[in-house]
């Protein structure tokens, strides 16, 4: 398991766990979302977002979804640019320490994606990487403050 | 409890809807587009875009061969269908199409028009013939139609790409990525038989050249490992010069970022491969840290290659300088081809205000309303200039959002009617082109696409496209 601490300075070792983009419809198929898409009849799993705005909301989704779909099944305001094919970051959110420790540590494709996430912190994944199921019942994720006072100062605090 | 929408309170106040016109539909265009109509589904968006495709830079820019970055094309393509939102593509803002009008006619007007303007070297024989800027050159490979014209002559054996950024690590890779790569992508196929063509005659390396050290470079580390699993891809980097990356100050700088310490675990990779250089037959693709072009030689006007300095790093980490060593330390590499992938800059618009180059603006906010004229506001690379991948715009695009939605319930709304903004639109030059016609365009570009062989035939002509739809 991944020890959250790695994160954070020092020599990052990651390992190579298998790691796939998650299946999505074709590209053409444009009228029907792609989170839509995928059928996953597992188990009922309910859980916290907690939102940009400090409030809570509950949701609850078969075991086998992963966070992000679960977000966009309830109107939780996380973007998904690439669609799940990790190539963005744009689905950065944020696990307590004892479910990050827990989970499938993130490949490298996903560590160097996170790379790029604004607000990172040492238990930030990728929503679209991370599956829901029973070890995530009644637990919060985060999503990052991009708060609008962002960028007030004139800091970008983005590579490229 | 049932509670009446923002929009719907506004209505049962007997008040009217909101007019924006948003300019631009790239990343930004659309972004704010979104969290505007989160806002307010009822408010009405105009989207006025110079070309008659929409997009912008995840068409003109993003390399052929990562479609999946792409894929948020569909996002805004949802929100291209909401019933409020209109499309007026083929429709620049300009002369025929003044600013100051849609300031005239619209509640607010939101600037996304991006960043196409391009930085140069500065150096003496910068304009010989197979000099090119990297926005260019990405725009003549990806089917611009503004670029399609760029002549070259095969680079022979090298081509130098400077720069120190993903855009440089785009060209360097798209330049040696092996024929059948290049042509399974959308890459503009006139592109691909030129950069087939070259590689047949003899191009084999591409030199990436920067001034600063790895540490100070912005390559990020999808982009640098990508490269040592590109088929027929040998990535070199020499150690001699990864050490003299790490002086004092850079291993302090090193020492606090995460990101640059993955950095260094891929550029020693690339080291192991140094062996290699001479002895294998993959296409090579060569760093050179702490490098500046001083010259660009050439023989009757026509590129023939670059004389470099070798450059030491000084002053305190984080604020570190380049600046030119020892001149015995020189480096001239021949080459056909020179890309410079320096950078990006604001192109200036009647009515839009600039000061070194930047959009001063609060909150994205550039100049409030005042009688008769709405309020003009930025977003995306227009008001942060030309960095950031294309989620570094959802922030930025939230908070112009929510600066406009916030001016805008403090204001009365102007008298909508549609006349002046079709007088407008029917008096120009050339036809509008609408979302639905763009997807008549892009129906046939995938349909092309599949007879060649490719992810999509995109259309690179003006001309070509309206005929198509004329049809
Ligand atoms: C070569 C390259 C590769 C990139 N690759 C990636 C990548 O792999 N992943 C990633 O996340 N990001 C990538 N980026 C960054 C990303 O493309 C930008 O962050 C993003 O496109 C900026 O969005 P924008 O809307 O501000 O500008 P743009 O995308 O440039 O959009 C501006 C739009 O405004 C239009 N316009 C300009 N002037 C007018 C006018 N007068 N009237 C009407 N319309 C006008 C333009 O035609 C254009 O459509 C890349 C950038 C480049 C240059
Ligand atoms: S949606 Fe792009 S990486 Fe998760």
């Amino acid at each position: 398991m991944a020890s959250a601490m790695w994160r954070l300075g020092g020599l990052l070792r990651v390992g190579a766990v298998n790691c796939k983009p998650r299946p999505q419809q074709n590209a053409g198929a444009l009228a029907m979302r792609w989170h839509n898409s995928r059928v996953v009849d597992g188990e009922p799993i309910s859980f916290h977002f907690k939102l940009r705005d400090g409030s809570r909301k509950t949701v609850c989704v078969p075991s086998g979804t992963t966070v992000l779909e679960a977000a966009h099944q309830n109107q939780v305001d996380l973007e998904g640019a690439c669609e799940a094919s990790l190539a963005c970051s744009t689905c950065h959110v944020i696990l307590t320490p004892e479910n990050y420790d827990q989970i499938e540590e993130p490949c490298e494709k996903e560590e160097d994606l996170l790379d790029l996430a604004p607000c990172l912190t040492p238990t930030s994944r990728l929503a679209c990487q991370v599956v829901v199921d029973e070890r995530l019942k009644d637990k919060e994720v985060t999503l990052p403050a991009m708060t609008v006072n962002f960028y007030v100062d004139g800091h970008v605090p983005t590579p490229h | 409890m049932w509670k009446l929408t923002p929009s719907a309170a506004r209505f049962a106040k007997g008040l009217r809807q909101y007019h924006v016109a948003v300019v631009g539909s790239g990343p930004a265009g659309f972004y704010t587009s979104k969290f505007l109509l989160k806002k307010d589904e009822s408010m009405k968006i105009d989207m006025f875009e110079r070309l008659p495709t929409p997009f912008g830079l995840v068409r003109f820019g993003v390399a052929p061969d990562h479609p999946e970055v792409k894929n948020v094309i569909n996002d805004f393509t949802a929100v291209a269908a909401a019933p409020n939102f209109r499309f007026f593509g083929n429709t620049e803002i300009g002369p025929e199409v003044p600013l100051e009008r849609l300031r005239q006619i619209y509640d607010a007007v939101i600037l996304c028009s991006g960043a196409s303007g391009e930085r140069r070297l500065g150096i003496p024989g910068e304009d010989a013939f197979g000099v090119v800027g990297a926005p260019a050159f990405v725009k003549w490979y990806n089917s611009h139609p503004d670029y399609q014209e760029l002549q070259f002559n095969p680079p022979g054996e090298a081509a130098v790409v400077v720069g120190q950024g993903n855009v440089a690590l785009d060209v360097a890779r798209l330049l040696l990525r092996s024929p059948p790569d290049l042509h399974a992508t959308d890459m503009d196929s006139k592109a691909v038989e030129a950069i087939t063509g070259w590689q047949k005659a003899g191009l084999r390396t591409v030199h990436i050249v920067g001034r600063r050290g790895f540490i100070q470079a912005a390559f990020t580390n999808a982009e640098l490992r990508e490269l040592l699993t590109t088929d027929g891809l040998l990535p070199v980097v020499d150690p001699e010069e990864l050490a003299l990356c790490r002086n004092e100050a850079s291993e302090a700088e090193l020492k606090k970022s995460r990101m640059k310490q993955r950095s260094l675990d891929i550029l020693q990779k690339m080291v192991a491969n140094f062996s290699e250089l001479e002895s294998t037959s993959k296409r090579i693709l060569r760093f050179h840290f702490l490098r500046s072009p001083l010259e660009v030689l050439s023989t009757q006007g026509a590129l023939t290659g670059i004389r470099m300095s070798r450059n030491q790093l000084s002053g305190e980490p984080g604020k570190q300088q380049a600046t030119p060593a020892d001149a015995s330390q020189n480096l001239e590499v021949s080459c056909g081809l020179l890309v410079r992938s320096v950078g990006f800059d604001i192109l200036p618009m009647a009515g839009l205000p600039l000061s070194s180059n930047r959009v001063p603006h609060r909150n994205g906010c550039v100049e409030s309303a005042g009688p008769g004229s709405a309020g003009l506001y930025v977003s995306g690379w227009l008001k942060r200039g030309p960095t950031g991948i294309i989620g570094s715009n959802i922030g930025d695009a939230k908070e112009t959002a929510e600066k406009v939605w916030k001016d805008l319930s403090e204001q009365t709304t102007k008298e909508w009617s549609e006349e002046p903004l079709q007088a407008m639109l029917s008096s120009k030059g050339s036809p509008v082109v609408l979302f639905e016609d763009w997807q008549k365009l892009q129906a046939e570009e995938l349909r092309r696409g599949e007879a060649a062989g490719k992810a999509a035939v995109k259309f690179a002509q003006v001309p070509e496209m309206l005929e198509f739809l004329h049809k």
